[in-house]
């Protein structure tokens, strides 16, 4: 069988096969889909370098996956002349069809959702398909399905089934299936985009490992994806707006904001604080400004915060022993739900469980949810929380324990049938259930189930439209929308339901800052309006805002509690592979440098303390 | 700097390993076989081989049993019509119009018992062959016909990806499914026209989803240099070892103890 024996060297060091601009030569590229009436991108002109980690970001509908397909050689434009692995791949509005095939051979693709890549059932076969395509001998496949698995730390993985896979696991399975093929260039296009925390971060560290070996484009819209990069390109409206080092651009929040991208977290801090009144060097990076804010001078001596005492680490966390998952710990105020027995108003789950054939994924969770109420879920990918949702929306029947909504169980049929259309429900990517010829039939659908009159389901649909600010949009077909805005009209059809409650699955995965703001907006206006709110999230800044936060861990309830409470849990937070509120990352960051802060979940909280403890 | 070398795989079930042309042309034979199953010395064999089978392919007799039964059954119903509808031989039952006869109940045994021996090696040999194997087998064996120009390597190909995408596709449809209902769209209740617009609303979804993923699955396809036609290696070919010579040997046996004893006196 394979790979007996020999030793196999892991790193192909390889010197760049191209010259300085060879990897890609793109001039006065133009791309449309439809014939010329708009286009995705105009008068694009850039080259890459064999050493190259080129970051390419822009807002949703920028033409940034667009022209990651014309540099992988995947497209060819409708304009201009394009140059791809020291070749002429397009000119003269001819495509070099043998030119663009060897260019694909030395180009690996990565994309946002690898069940579309994967063409095997078998981890191992999936890697060696590209070689086999390649025609390579069986001997040298053999050490490249090796190399290439225990480079992405995926060894373990080769025999598994490609259909039991992770998301973060099939990305570095498409990883290695790409690498396979000892391509010069890797195209990542927002690879990162739906995965956890945990996943996330891991993917980032393979990339930048994999820089040794080949040359990099990167395709993301999270700004902070481009501090590690050698080369930033911001994409707007189909052209390059900037394109220079990432530092050049990483020092003006405005002109991020104008670009469509939101400026880092750390960036707005030191905004925030020199507008305060603050002298701050000019800073890169979440750690350097952390470092220039430990060390502020104020005339006596290095700065230190003192405005709040150390957080007092009394009451639940006092340090005994290991966190014990078995045990949930319910660090909220359990007396409010010993008060009242059934909760009249929202939602009320005791002992709740369900299962498939291959086994348990929900066990015991008891949560209540009242109106006016958001209580954010979070957990690693399989933890639960997508079942969770679909319970909570009364999709499924409860395989244990009892639901309830507002007094209807959702544990009987009945209840459920009587729940339709008073609960609203957001699914994952909700854009994929989309299906009407204009935005505006698409959001009736709802309406018009509920039997509501014609004028009645106008009103609504018109609501709900100028409600997610997309009533310019109501007579556009949705699938010629960009991606944000097709998110926009799904939310749309699900508030035209008018819905007491609102379940929502990752309602801002995938979307830039402004389409972000717009479903933001939308959840803290039901919330104010008295909707019970329940939203599945892996952001915790977001969880930082709810209500109270319910933290699954492999189907049980492992922390629950008011943000204050649960962030309070760091490490157990980190072992399950969540990560903390940034705000609070930071004031973390600072303690380490000395200073002495209390524990902010959010920007404003922090922003408050550092003013409060500055000495005068 | 060297890296760790693959894992060696997971060892299979004796069955399982077998090489899945074997499988399939010896799954086909037995199926055939069965339809010479008559007397119950025969059936006595055939059982023995399918608990047989079984056992070599580490497949749990309960969950097996289980698995097959939505098909075995209404097989058996429509066999067991041969209690009433077939009248040879004495009469064994009798109740107002209807009779039972011995010929009727010898036929609708016979003939239920090879329907569901067929049905059980069917599935003996698809719970021992994933996917993959399924289509490089089949890519062999019809082989031949790349000499009258049949792109075989291609079909295999293509089919292989449709099973691999028949559970992405099944997901979908649940979300979306889910998503709908939940906007109180379903195809079980309402007026004709709701219905119908209930209906677009689950399989536009679909075919544009189907469509997205084989956009996206033919850019991959392209990005990894797969080209119908071109000559391409393979990293594990097919080999026939010892293992599938054995059970052809053992088919061969099977065979020949089934015919000798369907000529017993």
């Amino acid at each position: 069988m394979p790979a007996e024996g020999g030793r196999v060297p892991l790193e192909r060091e390889v010197a760049p096969r191209f010259a300085d601009d060879e990897i890609a030569r793109l001039e006065d590229v133009g791309y449309s889909f439809d014939g010329g009436r708009s286009w995705a991108l105009s008068r694009v002109t850039l080259a890459l370098s064999g050493r190259e980690r080129v970051c390419v970001m822009g807002a949703n509908g920028s033409g940034k996956s667009t022209l990651a397909l014309l540099i992988a050689g995947l497209r060819a434009p409708d304009e201009g002349s394009v140059r791809l692995m020291g070749r002429a791949c397009f000119s003269d509005g001819l495509p070099e069809s043998e030119a663009y095939a060897s260019a694909r051979r030395q180009t690996g693709l990565v994309f946002q959702d690898p069940r579309d890549q994967i063409v095997a059932g078998v981890v191992a076969d999936d890697v060696t398909f590209g070689p086999e395509n390649l025609a390579l001998p069986a001997g040298e496949i053999c050490l490249r399905v090796a190399r290439e698995l225990d480079r992405v730390g995926g060894l373990d993985l080769a025999w598994r089934d490609t259909s039991e896979l992770s998301g973060g696991q099939a990305q570095r399975v498409a990883i290695a299936s790409a690498m396979a093929m000892e391509p010069a260039l890797m195209v990542f296009d927002e690879a990162a985009a739906f995965l956890d925390v945990r996943a996330r971060s891991a993917l980032r560290r393979l990339a930048m490992r994999l820089c040794r070996v080949c040359a990099q484009v990167w395709v993301s819209h999270d700004v902070e994806d481009a501090a590690d990069a050698t080369r930033l390109i911001v994409l707007a409206e189909g052209k390059v707006a900037f394109d220079g080092a990432p530092s050049e651009l990483l020092v003006d929040a405005e002109r991020l904001c104008a670009l469509g991208l939101e400026p880092p977290f750390w960036m707005r801090l030191a905004d925030a604080l020199r507008e305060r009144g603050w002298d701050l060097p000019p800073v890169s990076s979440e750690s350097d400004l952390a470092r220039a804010i430990a060390a502020q001078d104020s005339g006596d001596g290095p700065f230190v915060l003192r405005a709040t005492p150390l957080p007092a680490k009394t009451s639940q966390d006092s340090g005994d022993g290991p966190f014990v998952l078995e045990k949930p710990q319910v660090v909220g105020s359990p007396q409010d739900k010993r008060t009242v027995p059934t909760v009249l108003e929202g939602f009320e789950a005791r002992g709740l469980g369900f299962s498939y054939a291959e086994g348990e994924v929900l066990h015991g969770v008891d949560l209540t949810v009242r109106s006016g109420e958001l209580v954010a879920v979070v957990g690693a990918t399989g933890s639960g929380k997508t079942t969770l949702a679909r319970l909570l929306a009364g999709l499924v029947a409860p395989k244990r324990g009892s639901l309830s909504f507002k007094g209807i169980d959702l544990g009987t049929a009945k209840g459920r049938r009587g729940a339709s259309g008073r609960i609203g429900f957001v699914m994952q990517q909700p854009e994929r259930q989309l299906f009407a010829e204009s935005v505006a039939r698409d959001v009736a659908f709802g309406p018009e189930n509920l039997g509501l009159s014609a004028t009645e389901v106008e009103g609504r649909v018109s609501r709900a439209l100028s409600r997610l600010g997309i009533a310019h949009l109501a007579d556009r077909s949705p699938f010629e929308l960009s991606g944000g805005q097709q998110r926009l009209v799904a939310l749309a059809g699900v508030a035209a339901l008018e819905p007491e409650a609102w379940v929502l699955d990752e309602p801002l995965a995938g979307l830039d800052a402004e389409a972000r703001a717009a479903v933001s907006a939308l959840i803290d206006e039901q919330r104010a309006g008295g909707c019970v709110m329940v939203l599945v999230t892996h952001d915790m800044d977001q969880a930082a805002g709810a209500d109270r936060i319910l933290a699954l861990e492999r189907g049980q309830v492992a922390l629950e509690g008011t943000p204050k409470e649960v962030f309070s849990h760091a490490r157990e937070l980190e072992e399950m592979g969540l990560g903390l509120p940034k705000p609070l990352r930071f004031a973390h960051a600072l303690r380490e440098l000395g200073a002495r802060i209390g524990e902010p979940l959010t920007f404003e909280a922090l922003l408050a303390e550092l003013c409060e403890g500055r000495r005068p | 700097m060297s890296a760790r070398t693959l894992p060696a795989p997971p060892s299979r079930a004796p069955l399982a390993a077998l090489d899945p042309r074997t499988k399939i042309l010896g799954a086909v034979a037995l199926m055939v076989l069965s339809f010479f199953v008559a007397s119950p010395a025969q059936a006595i064999l055939a059982v023995g081989l399918v608990f047989a089978l079984l056992a070599l392919g580490r497949l749990h007799v309960g969950r097996f049993a289980f698995s097959v039964l939505p098909i075995v059954v209404p097989l058996a119903l429509v066999a067991a019509l041969n209690l009433v509808f077939t009248r040879t031989g004495p009469v064994i039952w009798s109740w107002g119009v209807l009779s039972v006869t011995q010929g009727g109940l010898a036929t609708a045994l016979t003939y239920g018992f090879r329907v569901t021996l067929i049905v059980c090696f069917g599935a003996i040999l698809l719970s021992t062959m994933p996917a993959g194997e399924l289509a490089s087998a089949l890519s062999s064996l019809l082989s031949p016909l790349r000499l009258l120009g049949a792109p075989v390597e291609e079909w295999a190909f293509v089919l292989s990806l449709a099973l691999r995408f028949v559970p992405t596709l099944g997901q979908e449809f649940q979300a979306v499914r889910e998503a709908q209902a939940s906007r109180g769209g379903t195809v079980a209740r309402g007026t004709p026209v709701q219905r119908v617009r209930s209906l677009a609303a689950l399989v536009v979804p679909i075919l544009a989803a189907a469509l997205r993923h084989a956009e996206r699955l033919s850019l991959a396809l392209d990005s990894r240099a797969w080209e119908s036609g071109a000559p391409r290696t393979r990293w594990r070919p097919l080999r026939l070892t010892l293992a599938d010579a054995f059970a052809f040997a053992a088919l061969a046996l099977y065979a020949v103890l089934l015919v000798a004893l369907g000529s017993l006196p």
